[in-house]
């Protein structure tokens, strides 16, 4: 073959190339974008994969990493793609119940992310049975019940699971009371307080777990005495300084923290104007 | 043309007395009876399992048929001396080139075709109707194949081991269904490496192009002109491919 022909030969396949290649690449987005919402039956998975399930569920949570990790995938994901991930997450986590990343994944990347919010929290409580001295599960289910499902009670349930793991930050035992105390579960923010106080060694904890006990037993005192003084009265206080104007007690206590109790009224409740020592931020 | 036709009417000849191509095939047709095994474990949509699991044994049975004969192809014929009694007669090196291919190709074409049957027989008596619309991925499992079968003939023109033609191509098949990852890595890597892996991907062909299963069992639409879209892309490089061949086998000297 002479040269000229060879280079010939040589342009028309490039030609042919690029040719074809923009219409099969728009192709292949479809096929990729169908590809992130077909997934087989997982039951079907693990019985294909028995025997091998680990490196299954790390070739699954290849794929997990890879579509979260590319940037285009998240900016163009839709309901669909996401729940294909969760769907995708769960699975590993099924496949290899004892792999942490999952769980965490679940728990951090979704509920900012997508609308999948509650559907993450199944996963987590399948993570706690497998991971029983994991801290960081229950605290994101806790976590995603207060921020995204406002349901302080069920996060403050969470959060004392969370820290009454081996190894979990003492934080997280002001917060259980805190949220149980914002929830108006005063008595089981209470009990766990005092559970806490008793299996806490390190005095400087004990002492800030006593001085909530305390708010906690003002406040449970001030409920009852408001209770003692609408069974009285007929009526409701229009302030806790009522009850010591009609005797039901001598004094308000003095708050520990430095604010003070009052009766609000709209809610029923008897509050501490510093919120267990940590005031709301600014907003 | 007549040399071409003469050494791909060898060579189709040679490739369907050879054990290794009955032996895929029995394999094949073994594994095809399993799918309607496991189709039984499904409660449901057993013609989707079916399909899925036959249309990858075609394509993975394939492929070890492109592999291993495209690399034997002109390997044998070096290793046993036959090239020079076919050179020496006036046969251009490209036409034996172009000609061993045609003859490798209408191999795996016949292996493509009666596991085709296999398949769409199974499916007649799981299903109760000719499920022709698989022929679309049958299409595209062939090109990709023969775009495989090219690079293992152009390694078979130089290399001195099979084994390692084989496992080259064999790298080269699994590099050209990442291209995404290696996209991916290029831009997460270093200057150079990142550079590298851009250019890989630029280069090599892209076969999940040719990876239409999933809309073809699902019946979704495929534009109109995918079709003549991937012939294209599969004849530009096939033919680059089997060019570079043909310059090796022109350098090459028999004795």
């Amino acid at each position: 073959m002479r040269k000229e022909g060879k280079i010939l030969l040589i342009l028309l396949c490039l030609f042919l190339i690029t040719l074809s290649k923009p219409g099969l690449l728009l192709e292949k987005e479809r096929a990729y974008q169908l590809k992130t919402r077909l997934l087989p039956r997982v039951d079907m998975i693990e019985l294909l994969a028995d025997g091998y399930k680990e490196a299954v569920a790390d070739y699954f949570w290849m794929r997990v990493t890879l579509y979260y990790g590319d940037e285009n995938w998240r900016k163009r994901a839709d309901d669909e793609d996401w729940g294909y991930l969760l769907k995708l997450t769960d699975l590993v986590a099924r496949l290899n119940p004892y792999f942490f990343m999952p769980y965490y994944f679940a728990g951090v990347v979704f509920p900012w992310e997508s609308n999948y919010k509650k559907e993450v929290i199944p996963i987590l409580e399948r993570g706690m049975k497998y991971l029983p001295d994991e801290w960081r599960i229950p605290f994101l289910i806790g976590f995603i019940y207060f921020y995204f499902l406002d349901s302080k009670k069920r996060a403050a349930y969470y959060i004392q699971l969370a820290s009454e793991k081996k190894d979990s930050p003492e934080y997280l035992i002001k917060l259980a009371a805190r949220l149980y105390y914002e929830a108006g579960e005063e008595e089981s923010a209470l009990l766990f307080l005092e559970q806490m106080e008793r299996s806490t060694s390190e005095p400087e904890l004990k002492k800030e777990i006593k001085r909530r006990i305390k708010v906690l037993k003002d406040i449970l005192f001030l409920k009852g005495a408001v209770q003692k003084y609408v069974e009285t009265t007929g009526k409701e206080p229009e302030d806790l300084e009522d009850l010591v104007r009609t005797g039901i007690i001598k004094e308000v206590p003095r708050e520990p923290y430095g604010g003070r109790y009052y009766y609000d009224r709209k809610d029923k409740r008897v509050k501490t104007s510093s919120e267990l020592g940590k005031r709301r931020k600014e907003k | 043309m007549r040399s071409i036709i003469a050494i791909f009417g060898g060579t189709l000849k040679e490739g369907v007395r050879s054990k290794l191509f009955w032996g895929i095939l029995v394999f094949a047709l073994l594994l095809f009876l399993s799918t309607m095994v496991v189709s039984e474990l499904s409660f449901a949509e057993k013609e989707k399992i079916i399909a899925d699991l036959g249309l990858s044994l075609i394509s993975a049975f394939g492929l070890i048929a492109a592999v291993i004969l495209g690399t034997d192809l002109i390997y044998r014929d070096i290793q046993n001396g036959t090239i020079q009694i076919i050179l020496a007669r006036p046969v251009k090196r490209w036409k034996y080139v172009a000609g061993k291919y045609l003859g490798l190709m209408a191999i795996i074409g016949v292996n493509l075709l009666l596991l085709s049957l296999m398949l769409l027989f199974v499916l007649l008596i799981y299903v109760g109707k000719p499920c022709i619309y698989l022929l679309r991925s049958l299409y595209t499992i062939f090109l990709e194949l023969s775009l495989i079968a090219s690079i293992g003939v152009f390694f078979s023109t130089f290399s001195t081991s099979q084994l390692l033609s084989s496992l080259v191509t064999l790298g080269l098949f699994i590099i050209g269904h990442s291209l995404d990852i290696l996209r991916m890595s290029a831009g997460k890597s270093g200057k150079f490496l990142g550079f590298l892996l851009k250019s890989l991907a630029v280069i090599f062909p892209d076969l999940d192009f040719y990876d239409i299963k999933i809309k073809v069992i699902h019946g979704l639409p495929l534009e109109s002109s995918y079709y003549s879209e991937i012939l294209l892309y599969t004849l530009g490089y096939v033919i680059f491919i089997l060019f570079l061949a043909s310059l090796i086998m022109e350098r090459r000297e028999f004795r």
